[in-house]
């Protein structure tokens, strides 16, 4: 019964496109514990108000008020730990002044207008899933993607992930492979060593098929971002393991570090979750300290280290993009990669608007939209495979 | 040992009826037709729930019992009509189901809260917002109350503003950031 209220709300929620994504996964549960509640359309509801208006609520009150009397003056009874009404208003007004709050800060100086998107109905923009191609020594291609499982000579994919098998290599010629992920991708993938790496969309990794135990381990993140576990170097007679970029080269030993070095973006970002990494480049070499994050700007080639939220710079390795304060032009990029559209803002003020929140990657884009939609995009339009916010 | 409680005075008591009244009402007008009937067979209940001295923890456990005591009473009143038809039977049938209750209860909950969101508003705003969520576009809503589009656009954004404030809570996983 107590759900039956819950369900009320979120459906007036939904209703007014101010479902949150927690409250979206509510929703759902609740739909399928009362099948009645996901039929229920509340436009079919909207002519009971006839009924409501037409009581006269002052002729009902002063009736209950007569029938009290009637019952001899009782003066009280006795309800409530706590006066809910209370907490209700308070909840109310500090809605009101987020609002106002909001109008005053807000790029808009109207009030937003509500119109509805549009939506080009011949597309389809699906969330990202688990594929990559990957490239073997002899520069043949295998494609990996869910429900295709394949054995090469050095390691199995079941289509989610790639595990290389750790066979030490005897020194001599040790092979190259190359996974590539495209957008709307993503994928993981076991080095030889033991070293975990979790690969986001748009990103491609070159690394060795075996690894020689003393001697430095090295891979290449060519581009895109990836998310290292570095099995520990005293489990490989002290070899050291270095990620490679054009730009820096990362040195650690046992630790779990992110790395994002986007082709179309000017920074390289450096996260240390735990352990130790130092980031050197032709000029300069810095050291980071769990929950710092290094910042390498291409252009001056400059390094600068600041202390950042770690979740959210990783959470997307666990299927959640969470962004604390990010302009939607970052956030936008990230959803373009990982949904595989263009997003332009004809609104040009939108771009430095912050967000602060949490998304789902396996969220329809037209859910994230509307979201943010209920914020602060006036409209927005999908036209094939671009997002136009206006 | 007498916990901590708050004595509730009549004017706590018009809160509730405030809040609830019409809800129950049309409730019991699903099984009994004369809405005379229904409206004092609620005032009742809470002529009832001023007498009995009742506790409730909070506000959930409140409507929780008012719904089921005025189910309860619609069920006595049918039960011992005399006149035991078609229709009376059908009746008791849809008030023993549970399930059905839920369903009801779900709806009351819906209109009331909506009711009360939009009751607020002038009545030229209230027009519109009752169309829009009846699913017309706004250029059916303009001709409908032969009002100028432009009229009808910027009435509609201001109400659904001023809706999604009483409904929005702080917990939204994803909101725009104050700075």
């Amino acid at each position: 019964m107590i759900d039956i209220f819950q369900i009320a709300k979120l459906k007036i929620k939904k209703s007014l496109k101010i479902l949150s994504v927690s409250d979206k996964i509510q929703l759902d549960q609740f739909y399928n514990d009362y099948p009645f509640s996901k039929k229920l359309k509340i436009k079919k509801l909207i002519d009971k108000f006839e009924g409501y208006s037409a009581i006269n609520k002052d002729k009902a009150w002063k009736s209950i008020e007569t029938k009290i009397k009637e019952q001899k003056d009782k003066p009280v009874f006795v309800l409530f730990k706590k006066p809910w009404y209370k907490y209700a208003a308070a909840a109310i007004l500090v809605g009101v002044l987020m609002m106002t709050y909001f109008f005053k800060e807000s790029v808009f100086q109207d009030p937003v207008e509500i119109t509805s998107p549009i939506v080009n109905a011949n597309t389809v923009i699906v969330p990202g899933t688990d594929k990559a191609t990957l490239t073997l020594e002899d520069g043949s291609v295998v494609t990996l993607e869910k429900g295709n499982s394949i054995t090469t000579k050095n390691a199995n994919s079941n289509g989610e992930n790639i595990v290389y098998k750790d066979g030490k290599s005897k020194t001599d010629e040790i092979g190259f492979n190359y996974l590539t992920i495209p957008r709307g991708g993503q994928f993981h993938l076991v080095l030889a060593d033991g070293t975990k790496v979790w690969l986001n969309s748009e990103t491609q990794l070159k690394f060795p098929v075996s690894f020689v135990d003393g001697v430095v381990r090295k891979v290449e993140l060519v581009y895109g971002e990836a998310y290292f576990e570095v099995s520990p170097s005293t489990s490989h007679k002290g070899s050291k393991f270095k990620v490679l970029n054009k730009s820096q080269e990362i040195e650690v030993l046992g630790t779990e570090f992110n790395v994002k070095a986007y082709k179309d973006e000017a920074n390289i970002y450096t996260t240390l979750v735990q352990g130790k990494v130092s980031i050197k480049t032709e000029l300069t070499k810095k050291i980071l300290k769990p929950s710092e994050q290094s910042n390498l700007n291409l252009n001056t080639n400059g390094i600068q280290v600041s202390v950042v939220d770690v979740y959210s710079e990783i959470s997307w390795k666990d299927g959640i993009f969470s962004f604390k304060g990010k302009p939607l032009k970052d956030i936008m990029k990230v959803i373009s990669r990982w949904y595989d559209v263009e997003v332009i803002f004809e609104n040009k003020n939108l771009e430095s608007i912050k967000f602060k929140g949490t998304l789902e990657k396996n969220q329809s884009i037209d859910e994230i939209l509307s979201i943010m939609k209920s914020y602060s995009i006036n409209n927005y339009e999908i036209k094939n495979k671009t997002i136009i916010l206006k | 040992m007498v916990a901590e409680r708050n004595i509730i005075v009549k004017s706590d008591l018009r809160k509730m009826f405030d809040t609830y009244y019409e809800a129950l009402v049309k409730y019991a007008n699903r099984f009994l037709i004369l809405t005379d009937e229904c409206e004092d067979l609620v005032q009742d209940v809470f002529v009832g729930l001023w007498e009995k001295e009742k506790t409730f923890p909070d506000e959930t456990s409140l409507k929780v019992f008012l719904y089921k005591t005025v189910r309860n009473k619609c069920y006595n009143v049918i039960k011992h009509n005399k006149v035991k038809d078609k229709y009376a039977e059908n009746v008791v049938i849809s008030l023993e189901d549970d399930n059905l209750f839920l369903e009801q209860v779900l709806e009351e909950e819906i209109v009331r809260q909506l009711y009360q969101a939009i009751d607020v508003l002038p009545e030229r705003k209230k027009q519109i917002i009752k169309l829009s969520l009846k699913g017309l576009k706004n250029n059916e809503i303009a001709e409908e109350l032969q009002i100028k589009l432009q009229t009808v656009k910027t009435l509609k954004s201001q109400s659904y503003t001023i809706l999604r404030e009483q409904f929005q809570d702080l917990s939204a996983i994803i909101y725009f950031l104050l700075n």
